[in-house]
């Protein structure tokens, strides 16, 4: 599920537990207006832009059902299932653009060339599964011009791209960027994402209001009180993240980098997901989406991913089939 | 054959007489085990066909199939709901022996086996109506049951060997036992490809399959190693293949000539129309009509002359995407270049397609695959579309 491996940081443990106290209570709105604020401050946007949401999925799920009926909604192939299997259920009609190997490169004239009448965008940017910054704000912006077209770009790891639209949101009413603090700020079990919003998106999603629990608000809070060590384990991160990917090419093993928190690995290995399963490392088999063998590996502390390596590279040296 | 030793008719009798599948509630459950199949493997062989088995002895190889053939029967649940029915020695016997498993003999194995072996044991079980038939082995095993067997009685697929590459398999052995308690539980049948790689090529590196035909096995998507995961909306791959072809259906023009090429996919469009489908072949449709069956290049030629207006609509073959130069030999470069690319409409399974990088063509007309080459829509649902490139 691609989250860090640390515990949140005291601080932010501590405020949860503020939260915890009171737990009789709906989080209060002077706290969310506060929450919204501090993520305008953080996302370089206008706290009017902020949409909050229980996990950036719901929100991706909402505009997506809201807007894909009428419109053709264009969208990657591999990207994050959630928000095609719920595109699938209400799209007048769908075209996902294959991002082919060896570098997942996404062919803008054909995305051009497809974007014909009504149309949804949604773009995962960095793309899960593959890692890869498929398009750069500069190229959505030029898409932003187009007539009747709505765009929805999902940076759930933008904190390791360094890439986002963010700043498109002022200027572009069709555009809605969506985050998530489940992943970078090791809050995945608080489940908080959130949108910065064009106008049209804004004024769509009006109903859209969520009272966050009061815990996950608390944590949040104290959690954009201490970007700096998010930003210290997202360095961390990106570091293991490069050193990981040179030890499997120097083995010669087929794997492939990301501007993301894991990395590829095209295995030849039978069963790996089930043998690394039963050492005790679990990946994500994400043949379902990719040619065969292809398995996604979440980056972990130093001590994990050196596990993870040298259990790697015994299963692929014995590959005999005696077990 | 007749007279190998040690396969004498008596002694299957003999052994059939305690028939236990006699009982009406036991399924009789066949089993054959290829013991040469994935030996080439370990030593950097593809595959263990003719002299390639030699070379892998040769070079140390040790026999796979009976740790998968274990690895299966080990995670068997159930297991007093059915008989098991066996050849003799280490096509069978000596796994089940050895996980005490019961079992009736119906063939004895000489010292060296053979594909033949493997299409005997099969017409054996038809003879004795086995309601299920697992096999271990790879492709080329795959190939041998498909022979004397067809769509007759369902199978399972125990992937062991180097070459697995039909859809036919299930994703592994303990996917392969999961799988018979489906079809235990009354889980329905659907068919999958056997594939033929070509031998030569493929020791080269080369991948180029040809579609070989179907077998029978459980619905259980998530098991059989082509589309590995059901996707999250619950749709089955043939609930999938319908609303292909039901927006297929809906597309179809008037007064125009369309050629089907060969597949299931194809095969749910025709059942729509209420026509019969050449299921390794090409038929040519007309108005909602079928015009003539198990056409040829000759007769596709033919009917260009008669129908100013046509369209060929083929599905790409899973796992390597190939959509002309495999399989449908039918779609000559003579026929695709009366075609043209504009009138060639791709469309197959959502879960195969979405696993493909890119789309091939090969067919042996270098013009000819240029003028098909590019970025490429798939139908693979209703009104849904995945665009990949098609490469020569
Ligand atoms: C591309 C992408 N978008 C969105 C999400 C959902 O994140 P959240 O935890 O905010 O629901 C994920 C999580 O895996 C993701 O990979």
């Amino acid at each position: 599920m691609n989250e860090l491996p640390w515990p949140p940081p005291k601080e932010v443990l501590d405020s949860a537990r503020i939260g915890l106290d009171e737990f009789n209570r709906y989080a209060d709105e002077s706290k969310l207006d506060e929450l919204k604020y501090r993520l305008g401050r953080y996302s370089r946007t206008g706290e009017d832009r902020i949409i909050l949401s229980a996990g950036s999925d719901l929100l991706l799920r909402e505009a997506v059902h809201l807007f894909s009926p009428l419109r053709k909604t264009i969208t990657l192939c591999p990207s994050f299932l959630p928000t095609i299997n719920s595109a699938r259920q209400t799209a007048g009609s769908m075209t996902r653009i294959r991002l082919p190997l060896p570098d997942f490169r996404l062919d803008l004239e054909i995305l051009e060339r497809e974007i014909k009448g009504p149309c949804l965008l949604v773009m995962d940017n960095p793309n899960n599964p593959t890692g890869k910054t498929v398009i750069s704000p500069t190229e959505v912006e030029k898409l932003l011009q187009k007539q009747d077209l709505m765009v929805i770009i999902d940076e759930a790891y933008y904190e390791f791209s360094g890439v986002t639209c963010a700043e498109l949101v002022d200027r572009y009413e069709n555009l809605m960027v969506t985050r998530t603090v489940d992943k970078v700020f090791s809050l995945a079990g608080a489940r908080m994402g959130y949108g910065l919003a064009g106008d049209l998106f804004l004024k769509e999603l009006s109903s859209f209001f969520i009272y966050l629990p009061r815990v996950t608000m608390y944590a949040v809070l104290a959690a954009l009180e201490n970007v700096d060590i998010m930003l210290e384990r997202v360095e961390i991160v990106k570091e293991e993240r490069d050193r990981l990917l040179e030890r499997f090419l120097h083995e010669g093993i087929e794997a492939y980098g990301t501007s993301a928190n894991f990395i590829l690995i095209r295995s030849s290995i039978p069963d790996v997901v089930d043998e690394l399963k039963k050492r005790g490392i679990l990946v994500r088999d994400i043949s379902d989406q990719m040619p065969p063998g292809f398995i996604r590996v979440t980056i972990g502390k130093r001590e994990e991913n050196g596990i993870f390596f040298r259990e790697y590279l015994q299963l692929s040296r014995n590959r005999s089939p005696s077990h | 054959m007749m007279n190998w030793p040690g396969c004498g008719q008596s002694i299957r009798k003999a052994e059939l007489k305690t028939d236990p599948g006699d009982d009406m509630q036991m399924k009789k459950i066949g089993l054959v085990v290829n013991p040469v199949a994935g030996m080439g493997g370990s030593v950097g062989l593809k595959g263990t066909d003719g002299d390639c088995y030699r070379k892998a002895l040769e070079m140390g190889a040790r026999p796979v199939t009976p740790f998968r053939t274990r690895d299966f029967l080990n995670n068997l649940t159930k297991t007093d709901l059915f008989h098991f029915y066996t050849a003799s020695g280490k096509m069978g016997e000596d796994i089940l022996k050895d996980q005490g498993l019961e079992y009736t003999v119906i063939w004895q194995i000489r010292v060296n086996t053979s594909a033949e072996d493997t299409k005997k044991i099969i017409g054996l079980m038809v003879k004795e109506k086995m309601d299920l038939i697992v096999f271990v082995g790879g492709d080329g095993t795959a190939r041998d049951v498909y022979d004397s067997l067809r769509l007759e009685i369902p199978v399972i697929g125990v992937p062991s060997g180097v070459k697995v590459f039909s859809s036919v398999f299930a994703l592994s052995a303990r996917a392969a036992a999961s799988m018979l308690e489906r079809f235990l539980e009354g889980a329905k049948l659907q068919e999958e490809e056997v594939l033929d790689i070509d031998e030569e090529a493929f020791r080269g590196n080369i991948l180029s399959a040809r579609l070989y035909g179907y077998l029978k096995v459980p619905m259980a998507r998530e098991l059989l190693q082509a589309g590995k995961k059901a996707s999250s909306t619950g749709t089955s791959a043939r609930e999938n293949k319908e609303e292909v072809s039901r927006y297929l259906d809906e597309e179809m023009e008037e007064n125009v000539l369309y050629l089907l090429g060969s597949g299931t996919t194809m095969k749910s469009l025709t059942d729509r129309l209420g026509i019969p489908k050449t299921l390794l072949g090409v038929d040519a449709v007309n108005n909602g009509k079928l015009l003539r069956s198990d056409v040829n290049e000759k007769d596709i030629l033919e009917l260009y002359g008669h129908y100013p207006r046509r369209k060929i609509i083929v599905t790409p073959l899973g796992g390597n995407g190939f959509i002309f130069g495999r399989g449908s030999r039918q779609f000559t470069p003579e026929v695709l270049a009366q075609t043209g690319k504009e009138n060639i409409i791709l469309a197959g399974d959502r879960d195969k397609i979405s696993c493909l990088d890119c789309l091939h063509v090969d067919t042996g007309d270098l013009e000819v695959d240029k003028s098909l080459a590019g970025m490429r829509e798939v139908i693979v649902g209703f009104n849904e579309r995945i665009i990949l490139e098609v490469r020569y």
